[in-house]
């Protein structure tokens, strides 16, 4: 399974219940599709939000967000990295 | 081509054997299963029907025929491919001659085991190691378990018939003719052959207590020899329960039972079928003289098939023969529901000319036939048909008016007539001479004159008269006659005989609950009806009123509120006996009860009972009788009704207009959804489904889920429509559950049509286009693909349009339209690269490559789009293009790097769960191995392949690769 990340932006702030309509909206192709919800990152204006999925691919994802009109700016599957290359004297830290 | 060297043993345990040695066969219990009815049947089966046979619950049957068919070849190794041979829709077994035990005594057998000498049958007898496929018993199959069965049943009627012959033959050697009788003994458990193998032991015990003096040339003093080739005798005449008990005297029917007797002897003389309809108004004395002929013929016929129809089993088919078949047949009609229709019909007729043939007279009696049940009416009809030649004399008691009454007969006698003669006898008035015969020693002299008057010479009227006359007036009509003397009897004696009258025929122990009246008192007044001759006792238990007439007499005589109240108390005790048998009698029960609802569904269960056991003409009537209650049903209960009724119309009888029905199923199923009645729809969907798809290889069962979600609130029928249709082809592109897209669709398709404003939604016409490309019906995916195109153009939908073109583009390349298939792809493409950032663009370019057909140029194309499709992350259209890119270098011969992409795609197909690319990827991975000589990655391939194929029905596309890659036929 892939780590899929789903980047979106709102122009008002986000609410509780427009959570759950999107979720009632994505939820059932979601179980079909073997993608599950792993975490989501709210900005503090809740006008931003990141979301963690695991899927198939990213294109799994992204075919339930655009046929259910969900938007999103972008979807792409991601390798986490847990240990960053080492860094040169005098080099900033990312 | 030359047969195979393969040998089989089906009497025991299954072996196999090719040149000489043993083979292992799969332990799987349902492929040995196939092998064994493959071998004994011998000839070519429909692929369908042996996936009904062995998997009918299997998710895509035709995948583990070919997995079973491949691991049988396997096992039987090189003479496995001659033996079993498989085209696209057929498969058969062919051995040669000898090559199959049983069928050598089978031949044996045809011949006639007298004609062949006594190494010969010990050879034969040899070669029984058991019954017959021991242990391949498919408890949930019922088809395979009533053929198994019946071989099983023939194969032991063959045994013993083998062994008499033996027994026969050897009877003056009792140390040789012993272990023979036993095994007679064990598989037949008859009479005779426990007399021989008394008889035998007795001798050897004997000639073990003196001094040995062999002399085999001197006439045995045992016993009588058993005569070779002579079945143990059947029911005698006297043993049938019509012609139990001392039989009352017959009188005044001497010229007619004279003229019976006679064509009797002509029947045996000139060893021809005779057929003789004995006419006669109710209480004339059909069934005596039918029981006087029986009982003269009995030296001549030692066997009689003698049965009586009854009005309350008119619903039961066979049922007067069901009762005559467990002395016909024996052990293969203890159970009803192990035998199917044909074979019953068979096993009968085929008993009937045997005894015939071999007695030189046989005889067949139906009295009350008027009363028949279709299909015993076509029984007789067989039987007298196919037993042209043979001494049988058929004999049938009627009423002539009511014979007019049933038309089945009535057509099977026009038959008859047409083909030969039908001899009728008319019961005419006896003579006043023979009334006063009849009844001279019961009635004084004084009122004798005025008795033989009244009676108008009917027998039954005066026997009634004499018996109800105790002295004051004599009543003048039957039912006064037969009433008066009810009413003399005790109380609850003449109740019990209401009851039964009502009750008509049936286990006692039932009659005993619907009367509730128990103990003691019940079994005293039971006798003393049976004394008074007003019910006869027969034999298993059962209990039915003396004559027919007595019976409507005494049950008219009830009000219809408290008959009505009687037949809904039989209802009910037949109901808590819960006995599958009695269903039929439910619905007549309920039907005279006034409770239309219970005997709609009793009737719906009489007619799936049928169909289970063949007797289709029975199911469609029940259906039909079903369907003519609808109007006196509360809507809730008509709606089960009519589905289930239309559900056994549906397997029984070709719809005349199918589009009506599926229009008809779908209305039901939308009205079950209304009441929210789930299964009910998922049976009407399921139904129609199959109808339309006409596919009849796939199951169909509803998404529950998907159901619930696209019902769920108040939502209107379009928004429905559109919920269900995201779900089909959600169900379709992911190749999940396609069985319930289907259904889906379907059910889209009709709530579609409720609204007379409705377009289709985009969705379902995507959805039906990926299922029909799935199918590999190019022609109608084509339309639906252009049809979603415009669809979705309206609508200003790109991603809907770009799948629409991306189907097209798929569509064409199987067709091998490459221009098509080009064209779609360009537009895709520029599609692609304005909607999203995704796999459409790269999918589109593939597209184009792979139109172009040249290797050469297509490779980088190939690599740019895969290259793009990693990136977004698209594993589905990934793998669709890494699996024609494999194809390509393959053709190219190419098969190293075939390989690598073979590999990637099976890969990326596993991820996202796709089972027909991964089978497509598996089929490369063969080919590939083949071509490298690599036999360990092929087996492992191989493997996957099945374990595909298992799981699930795969495309069109993958299955004709399968069949490339395999040998095997496309199913």
């Amino acid at each position: 399974m892939e780590l899929v990340i789903v980047e979106r932006v709102y122009p008002s702030p986000l609410t509780d219940e427009k959570i759950q309509d999107l979720r009632r909206r994505v939820g059932p192709c979601f179980e079909i599709r073997r993608i599950t919800w792993q975490r989501t990152y709210f900005s503090r204006d809740r006008m931003r939000t990141i979301c963690l999925y695991q899927a198939p691919d990213a294109s799994t994802v992204r075919d339930v967000h655009d046929q259910e009109g969900v938007p999103y700016e972008r979807i792409w599957s991601a390798s986490e990295v847990n240990e960053l290359p080492a860094v040169e004297a005098g080099e900033g830290a990312i | 081509m030359s047969l195979s060297p393969i040998q089989i043993q089906v009497l025991g345990e299954l072996q196999v054997h090719a040149g000489g040695a043993p083979c292992e066969l799969p332990s799987s219990r349902k492929t040995r299963a196939l092998l064994g009815y493959l071998a004994l049947t011998g000839r070519e089966h429909r692929r369908e029907q042996l996936c009904e046979l062995f998997w009918d619950v299997t998710d895509d049957p035709r995948a583990a025929l070919r997995w079973s068919l491949c691991k049988l070849r396997k096992a039987l190794g090189a003479s496995g491919a001659e033996c079993l041979l498989a085209t696209r829709s057929h498969v058969q077994a062919r051995l040669a001659p000898g090559a199959l035990d049983a069928e050598r005594l089978r031949s044996a057998a045809r011949r006639g085991f007298s004609a062949c000498d006594i190494g010969e049958l010990e050879a034969l007898a040899g070669m029984y190691r058991g019954e017959l496929l021991e242990g391949l018993f498919l408890p949930d199959f019922d088809a395979f378990e009533a053929w198994l069965e019946a071989e099983r049943s023939e194969a032991r009627a063959l045994h013993a018939k083998l062994r008499r012959e033996l027994v026969a033959r050897l009877f003056a050697e009792p140390e040789r003719a012993l272990p023979h009788a036993r095994a007679w003994l064990s598989s037949s458990a008859s009479d005779d052959a426990r007399a021989c193998v008394e008889q035998l032991s007795a001798e050897l015990e004997r000639r073990a207590s003196r001094p040995a003096v062999v002399q085999p040339s001197t006439p045995s003093t045992m016993g009588p020899v058993p005569r070779a080739e002579t079945p143990a005798p059947r029911a005698a005449a006297s043993d049938h329960p019509v012609y139990a008990g001392a039989a009352p005297l017959l009188v005044g029917r001497d010229r007619e039972i004279e003229r019976l007797c006679r064509v009797a002897d002509e029947t045996r003389t000139q060893r021809r079928a005779r057929f003789v309809l004995v006419l006669g108004e109710p209480g004339m004395g059909k069934t005596r003289l039918l029981e006087e002929l029986c009982r003269r013929l009995a030296p001549l016929a030692p066997s009689v098939l003698a049965t009586t129809c009854h009005d309350a089993e008119r619903q039961r088919p066979l049922a007067p023969f069901l009762d005559a078949a467990r002395a016909a047949v024996g052990a293969r009609a203890s159970s009803e529901g192990a035998l199917d229709r044909e074979q019953l019909v068979g096993a009968l007729a085929a008993a009937i000319r045997h005894d015939a043939d071999e007695h030189g007279l046989g005889l067949l009696l139906l009295d009350d036939a008027h009363l028949a049940d279709p299909s015993s009416s076509e029984l007789v009809h067989y039987v007298v048909r196919t037993a042209a030649r043979s001494p049988l004399l058929t004999i049938l008691g009627c009423r002539p008016a009511e014979l007019e009454d049933n038309p089945e007969l009535r057509r099977v006698l026009l038959g008859l007539r047409r083909r030969q003669a039908v001899e009728e006898l008319r019961l005419e008035p006896l003579e006043p001479g023979a009334i006063a015969a009849l009844v001279g020693g019961e009635v004084p002299a004084a009122r004798l004159a005025q008795l033989v008057s009244d009676s108008g010479g009917n027998p039954l009227i005066a026997l009634e008269m004499a018996r109800a006359g105790g002295g004051g007036a004599v009543p003048r009509s039957l039912a006064d006659l037969v009433l008066a003397r009810l009413e003399a009897l005790p109380s609850e004696v003449a109740s019990l005989v209401r009851w039964a009258a009502v009750f008509e025929r049936g286990p006692i122990a039932l009659l005993e609950r619907a009367a509730q009246a128990r103990g003691p008192g019940f079994l005293d007044a039971l006798e003393t009806a049976a004394r008074y001759s007003l019910v006869r006792l027969e034999r298993d238990g059962m209990v039915a009123v003396a004559h027919a007439l007595i019976q409507r007499v005494v049950s008219e005589s009830l009000s219809p509120l408290r008959r009505a109240a009687m037949h809904g108390r039989i209802v009910e005790v037949l109901r808590e006996a819960g006995e599958p048998d009695h269903v039929q009698l439910i619905a007549h029960h309920a039907l005279c009860a006034d409770r239309p609802d219970v005997a709609a569904e009793a009737l719906i269960d009489a007619a799936s009972r049928c169909m289970r056991v063949g007797a289709v003409r029975e199911a469609a009537e029940l259906a039909d009788r079903a369907l003519a209650l609808l109007s006196r049903l509360a809507s809730a209960a008509a709606l089960g009704v009519e589905l289930g009724a239309l559900l056994v119309l549906v397997r029984v009888r070709r719809p005349e207009r199918p589009e009506e029905l599926t229009e008809r199923l779908t209305a039901l199923g939308l009205a079950a959804l209304d009441q929210g009645r789930a299964d009910d729809a998922h049976r009407a969907f399921q139904a129609a489904s199959a109808l339309r798809w006409d596919a009849g290889d796939d199951a169909y069962s509803l998404a529950r889920q998907a159901w619930q979600a696209s019902r769920a609130g108040d939502t209107s029928h379009a928004e429905r429509a559109r919920a269900s249709s995201f779900m089909a082809l959600c169900l379709a592109l992911m190749e999940k559950q396609l069985p319930d897209a289907r259904a889906l669709v379907l059910e889209i398709e009709a709530l579609a049509r409720l609204d007379p404003q409705h377009t289709e939604p985009t969705e379902l016409v995507l959805a039906r286009a990926q299922l029909h490309l799935h199918a590999g019906r190019l022609a109608d995916a084509r339309q639906d693909a252009r049809d979603a195109r415009t669809l979705a153009r309206a609508s200003h939908n790109g991603l809907q349009e770009a799948l629409a073109l991306q189907l097209s583009m798929q569509i064409e390349l199987v067709a091998g339209q490459r221009a098509a298939a080009r064209a779609a792809a360009e537009t895709l493409a520029e599609l692609g690269t304005r909607i999203r950032e995704g796999g459409e663009a790269p999918m589109a370019d593939a597209g184009r490559a792979l139109a172009d057909g040249s290797l050469e140029t297509a490779r980088p194309a190939l690599a740019a789009a895969v290259t793009r499709l990693v990136n977004v992350d698209d594993k589905r259209r990934q793998s669709w293009v890494q699996n024609r890119w494999a194809r390509l270098e393959r053709e190219h011969g190419q098969a190293g790097a075939a390989r690598q992409l073979a590999t990637l795609a099976l890969a990326a197909a596993r991820a996202v769960e796709a089972p027909s690319e991964a089978a497509l990827a598996t089929c490369e991975l063969m080919h590939a191995a083949t071509r490298l000589g690599d036999d360990a990655a092929y087996a492992e391939a191989e493997a996957a392949l099945a374990e595909l194929e298992a799981r699930g029905p795969l495309s069109r596309e993958a299955r004709d690769m399968i069949a490339l890659t395999t040998g095997d036929s496309p199913a």
